[in-house]
């Protein structure tokens, strides 16, 4: 990824609605060519984020530069940006080749130039033959193929997604996750990809910025995401974990005792960030995903593990894995994951009531902040 | 066909039939005997002719009256159209302090008696002295005809997505071509729909048009006078069954547009 200018920069960007700060002095860049996301939840700013940077939203304050260039007041006309709309928005008067052919015309293309390149993006979403159809005689996913070309045949310098297979059926959004993500590297346009769906911008994102509130909370690879979540609230959005509540006990480096009342005393991590503001006493959430942590019968011999025992409130078998839910002294139930490699194993026979043991490596245990370490 | 004669095709039929009678033989009778060579509109048939059509002709007063309604229903289909598509886009996208007193006022012609308004309109005119005529018909037609406009339109905006402008923006177009290009032809439709109706509106109205005419004469004024004469009962049959020809194609010109425009999304009341 070029280093040079970044594709996008957004610095400070700030947009209010009456009493509701929809975006809150967001700043974050993007190289050049880049499929990124904008995840969070509905209501936390990103498809605000999105028409802003479109220039279909005016921003209150802050600046957006597109390779380097101030767009931040330049009506939508006027950007090298075109949108995915969430409702595809195509045309209803309209048929498919007019509607692909809106943008051209409106550039005042020469109409065989138009022809060729409509033929050709009709062909790269498989929808030849469909010039003459009306968005009324689409599928769901037809239309939004549809209205994906007719974004991407202006060329434009970034491509904006807003929720693009939000209303499809899990299927088909399955197979355009991945038609998206091969048409978004042949086509080497910027993509920013907003989405609600965790796993979606798992799947097809380069890195992901999370949002809640009109604020970004991490911006990172899916992994960085997942294994190093920078609060309670990441943590939590993005794939399943358990959460201890506790207080600081003892800090050594960037080890973290914490003291879950009730329940343990267990060992974890801090960034180094993160660790710098904690102080003994205070109030913290510590977080284990269930794929790290382990069952055992027996009480088992690893020293420095944290360690607690509960009993199997309820199991589910997934095939690949089986996802154990236990309950521990304290009342809470944690999710535990193992995978189902082989029929001799202890964990195949562990059923329900039974006792076990829960253990895992302090460095699967996340020491995480309320807000966003700064 | 058996299959269909179900309790449900038997209440369909029944309610189709009464329909039709109570509405299509009145006007059947009424087309029937204006070619009835009789002043007498009864039975026996006293032999086919065209001569009231003729008549029509022949008739200066008639001919004023029916020129002065078309222009009338001209004007006041013009001005609502502009007010109501302004009205309607208030309805339909904003929102805003002392919208229900807006709301009150659409409603108006759709609740409202005509008596009442007829008077309620002939009590201010006069109260704020501005002469009967048919300046006064004018002002009164347009005041409900801008609520009937402003529903028909507001219904399609409604269902206007917002992105679409945004969408014709993000491709090039400045704020009015993305209006001319995409609002206005998806609108257009239930503007034209729009101002069939209102036309119609204020060439048949009658009740409100007696209140505040003055010494002038409409149409529907005409009738009501020439009814007073039985000789002219036949040349009012010739004259309305034109009028309800030419109305009833204008309707359903309308509503197929309307539909046609609605990319045959939206279900018709009427057909």
């Amino acid at each position: 990824m070029p280093e040079s200018t970044p594709g996008l920069e957004v610095r400070n960007l700030t947009k209010r609605f009456g009493n509701i700060v929809a975006v809150n002095d967001v700043s974050f860049e993007i190289a050049s060519g880049e499929f990124f996301s904008l995840l969070g939840p509905s209501g936390s700013g990103k498809t605000t984020m999105l028409r802003m940077i479109g220039g279909l939203e005016t921003p209150d304050a802050g600046d957006i530069f597109l390779e380097g260039k101030k767009i931040t007041f330049l009506p939508p006309e006027k950007r090298d940006v075109n949108i995915v709309f969430q409702n595809y928005a195509l045309f209803p008067h309209l048929n498919v080749y007019d509607n692909v052919a809106f943008g051209p015309r409106r550039r005042k293309w020469p109409e065989d130039k138009i022809r060729r390149e409509v033929t050709a993006l009709l062909e790269m979403v498989h929808l030849s033959g469909y010039e003459e159809k009306y968005p009324r005689q689409l599928s769901g996913g037809e239309k939004q193929r549809v209205a994906l070309i007719r974004a991407l045949i202006l060329k434009p310098k970034l491509l904006l997604l807003d929720e693009p297979l939000g209303a499809l059926d899990l299927k088909i959004r399955q197979a355009l996750q991945l038609e998206l993500a091969n048409i978004q590297y042949e086509v080497g346009i910027t993509f920013i990809y907003v989405t609600h769906d965790q796993s979606e911008a798992l799947t097809m994102a380069d890195r992901i910025a999370v949002m809640n509130k009109g604020r970004i909370l991490q911006v990172g690879t899916p992994k960085e995401i997942y294994e190093h979540p920078v609060n309670r609230f990441v943590a939590n959005f993005i794939g399943n974990t358990n959460l201890f509540e506790g207080v600081v006990k003892e800090i050594a480096g960037q080890d973290v005792k914490v003291d879950v009342p009730g329940l343990m005393e267990l060992w974890g991590i801090a960034s180094e960030n993160h660790v710098a503001q904690l102080r003994i006493g205070q109030r913290i959430a510590v977080s284990v995903r269930p794929e790290k942590m382990r069952l055992s019968r027996v009480k088992p011999q690893k020293p420095g593990y944290n360690l607690v025992q509960g009993v199997v409130d309820d199991l589910i078998y997934l095939g690949v894995s089986t996802e154990f839910l236990v309950r521990l002294p304290n009342d809470q139930v944690v999710r535990v994951f193992a995978q189902n490699i082989s029929r001799e194993d202890e964990l195949w026979s562990i059923t329900w009531d039974e006792p076990v043991w829960v253990y895992w490596r302090p460095e699967r245990s996340l020491v995480l902040a309320d807000e966003a370490p700064t | 066909m058996k299959a269909l004669r179900t309790p449900k095709f038997w209440f369909a039929f029944y309610t189709y039939a009464v329909m039709a009678i109570l509405i299509y033989m009145p006007i059947v009778i009424l087309i029937t005997f204006s070619f009835n060579d009789s002043t007498i509109m009864s039975l026996p048939w006293s032999g086919f002719t065209t001569k009231w059509y003729a008549k029509i002709l022949a008739r200066p007063d008639l001919l004023k009256s029916l020129w002065n309604s078309l222009w009338v229903a001209l004007i006041v289909t013009a001005v609502s159209l502009v007010l109501g598509v302004l009205a309607a886009n208030a309805m339909a996208r904003y929102r805003y302090k002392g919208r229900i007193f807006f709301t009150g006022y659409i409603s108006i012609p759709f609740v409202m008696p005509w008596l009442i308004l007829g008077i309620a309109l002939l009590v201010f005119f006069t109260r704020v002295g501005i002469q009967l005529s048919l300046f006064t018909v004018i002002l009164a037609h347009i005041s409900f005809d801008v609520p009937l406009v402003a529903v028909l339109v507001a219904s399609r905006l409604h269902q206007f997505d917002p992105n679409l402008e945004a969408a014709a923006r993000d491709l090039g177009c400045g704020p009015l071509e993305a209006f001319r290009l995409v609002t206005f032809p998806i609108i257009a439709p239930a503007i034209i729909a729009a101002g069939i109706l209102a036309f119609n509106w204020s060439f048949d109205a009658f009740v409100v048009t007696h209140f505040v005419i003055g010494q002038q004469v409409t149409f529907p004024i005409w009738v009501w006078s020439a009814l007073r004469f039985p000789k002219n009962l036949p040349i009012i049959n010739a004259v309305s069954s034109i009028i309800v020809v030419v109305e009833m194609g204008l309707i359903f010109l309308a509503e197929w547009i309307r539909r046609r425009g609605a990319g045959g999304e939206e279900e018709s009341i009427l057909f």
